[in-house]
């Protein structure tokens, strides 16, 4: 679990190697983020709001692998409590961040922040749970 | 910082030592490493989503996000046992 544990934390530090997601073409950045990605308040068809969903989509994944890894080790047993929690997490994660995708599509900031901040909490929430926090 | 040139550098270095590593192996080493070159295959493609272009990134998104949602369900279904 030791090995498991050195890199877990290096999924929250990676987003911040990209640097700062340029946010041209918004008014102003929100104070919602998820891992470090700032989103623009208002939707326009930006390269940021592509680089930013991009981004957390392939997080998402990178923790799903990792958490794979955790189960087939068998680090993480399926059926108990904090498997669960674990799924219940990723599944309130994976609703949000399509309600993310559908919102960017819409050009609907106000629903694209709501997603992005309950994608961030859910996200947080699975981390915790998979590091047994 | 040129960070595309320092990922490819740590991948090589871990390809390089996995195979050694893998010799002494059980489960947890394995996961280890496998979890380690997530880890820097997730680093490669962030790097590479900076310097993509909007019509490029738009055009993969529904297929990363079909992929990504059904790996979620998928892990969700097998970790409720």
């Amino acid at each position: 679990m030791k090995r498991l544990a050195i890199f877990l934390p290096l999924l929250l530090v990676l987003p911040s190697c990209a640097g700062t997601i340029n946010t041209a073409g918004s008014t102003a950045a929100s104070t919602a983020d998820l891992l470090g990605f700032k989103i623009p308040a208002t939707l326009t068809r930006t390269s940021a709001d592509e680089k930013a969903i991009t981004d957390a989509w392939l997080v998402f994944e990178g923790f799903l692998k990792i958490e794979q890894q955790a189960r087939v080790s068998g680090k993480l047993i399926p059926g108990t409590r904090k498997a669960v929690t674990v799924a219940n997490a990723i599944d309130r994660t994976t609703a949000a961040l399509q309600a993310a995708s559908a919102a960017r599509r819409a050009l609907s900031a106000d629903k694209y922040a709501a997603a992005w901040a309950q994608a961030s909490a859910a996200f947080a929430d699975a981390q915790r749970a998979l590091k047994g926090q | 910082m040129d960070w595309k040139a320092i990922a490819t550098k740590v991948t090589q270095l871990v390809e390089e030592f996995a195979p050694v590593a893998e010799t002494f192996a059980g489960p947890e080493l394995t996961a280890a490493i496998e979890i380690g070159r997530t880890v820097l295959d997730l680093g490669h493609k962030v790097v590479d989503v900076a310097g993509a272009d909007a019509a490029t990134l738009e055009a993969a998104l529904p297929a990363l996000e079909a992929r990504v949602v059904a790996m979620a369900q998928e892990e969700s279904a097998a970790l409720r046992g």
